[in-house]
């Protein structure tokens, strides 16, 4: 590259930079945005309007497919080569530029990052990470962490908690266990009346529950007797049939009776 | 010179979006109306008129001209067309995508060779 044009490049860009901040449309444009429009002119009067021209003019008047290939390829890999050189010319055009002007810029970036940090700092996303809603967690809020020593009492009270917890739950085993004894001894006792109920069992009352039956037996046929009838003596009014037909369970056996007979048969045998 | 040309540049509307594309429109000064010290540079044209990319050319010709890197990469373009010339190769109408691109690819090393 010709020294007098880089030279020329430098002061090209330096005078537009300069344009750029005090011209009413961009001079509230960022340093980012300004940049971008100090390489775009770099690349326009390096390449556009100076390389390229020369190049084509080289070419025929009519070219071939290949020669316009080339020729394409070749503005491309120059505007990609021009991108590396105008950083270096804008390091350059900023370091040989006034001091004034030099401050100026300076000033006008510093300006431009505190504005920033301060935007950043309003809509910041939080800085720790925050586990997707997928994994089904919500997102710790700092503010609804409780404090050592909200976390000191809650401990203690859950400690008094489970405490009380333990000894109601020691009450009903050793209720439930009482209730259990009582029930035994219960048994025990229902068992023991049974068990003499049964040794004091005798004869008397064995006449006595048939004296019981026969009552209830009379009930009954004097119930199946039709109404308006002689209802005579409980005693004589019988029937002879029937009179026999009752037996008393206790009362001596009847000699005359084929199974007296039988046994006293046995006896001489 | 360069100031001129800067002040043409500025002297259009700019807006944010079209930053990339700043000055892309070439300008055409009327000759008469340059400043003396340019006149030179407009010199031999018949036209009443000078786009600023030929006056950009014009001044820095001489410099070009003595220029080791611009006189190799005209003689390895003069080289390739003269190759090219003797080749036969790929036609306009071609429409076969994988040889065009394989001409492509060959022809870009030769691009970045000039460049």
């Amino acid at each position: 590259m010709p020294k007098a044009l880089v030279k020329s490049l430098i002061h090209a860009d330096q005078r537009f930079h300069e344009k750029l901040l005090n011209h009413k449309f961009t001079q509230n444009w960022t340093i980012e945005q300004i940049r971008d429009a100090r390489v775009s002119l770099l690349k326009l009067l390096c390449v556009t309007r100076l390389l390229m021209p020369m190049l084509t003019a080289l070419a025929d008047k009519k070219p071939s497919q290949q020669e316009i290939w080339v020729l394409g390829l070749i503005l491309s890999t120059l505007l990609k080569s021009a991108s590396a050189l105008s950083q270096e010319i804008l390091v350059e055009s900023f370091s040989g530029a006034d001091s004034d002007f030099q401050k100026r810029v300076q000033e006008k970036e510093k300006l431009e990052r505190i504005q920033n940090r301060t935007k950043t700092f309003k809509t910041r996303k939080p800085t720790h990470h925050v586990r997707s809603r997928s994994a089904d967690t919500t997102p710790i809020d700092l503010k609804l962490l409780i404090s050592p020593q909200e976390a000191r009492k809650k401990r203690e009270l859950e400690k008094t908690r489970k405490a009380v917890a333990d000894l109601e739950f020691d009450d009903d085993a050793f209720s439930k266990i009482l209730n259990e004894g009582k029930k035994a001894l219960e048994e025990n006792d229902q068992i023991r009346q049974a068990q003499t109920n049964i040794n004091d069992f005798s004869i008397d009352d064995i006449e006595q529950i048939e004296k019981m039956l026969t009552d209830q037996l009379q009930q009954e046929l004097i119930s199946l007797i039709p109404d308006g009838e002689f209802i005579p003596d409980r005693h004589e009014t019988l029937p002879e049939s029937t009179a026999d037909s009752i037996t008393p369970i206790n009362s001596t056996v009847n000699p005359a009776t084929p199974t007296a007979e039988k046994t006293a048969e046995t006896n001489d045998i | 010179m360069i100031n001129f040309l800067i002040d043409d540049i500025c002297a259009g509307s700019f807006s944010l979006d079209d930053r990339h594309i700043i000055g892309r429109t070439d300008s055409a000064f009327y000759i008469e109306k340059l400043p003396d010290e340019f006149q030179t540079y407009a010199k031999g044209l018949n036209q009443s008129t000078i786009s600023s990319s030929k006056l950009l050319l014009n001044i820095f010709s001489e410099e070009f001209s003595a220029n080791e890197g611009w006189v190799s990469a005209k003689n390895l373009y003069a080289n390739f067309i003269f190759r090219e010339k003797s080749r036969e190769g790929i036609s306009i109408g071609e429409n076969d995508a994988d040889i065009r691109d394989a001409e492509r690819d060959r022809l870009k090393i030769f691009a970045d060779l000039i460049t």
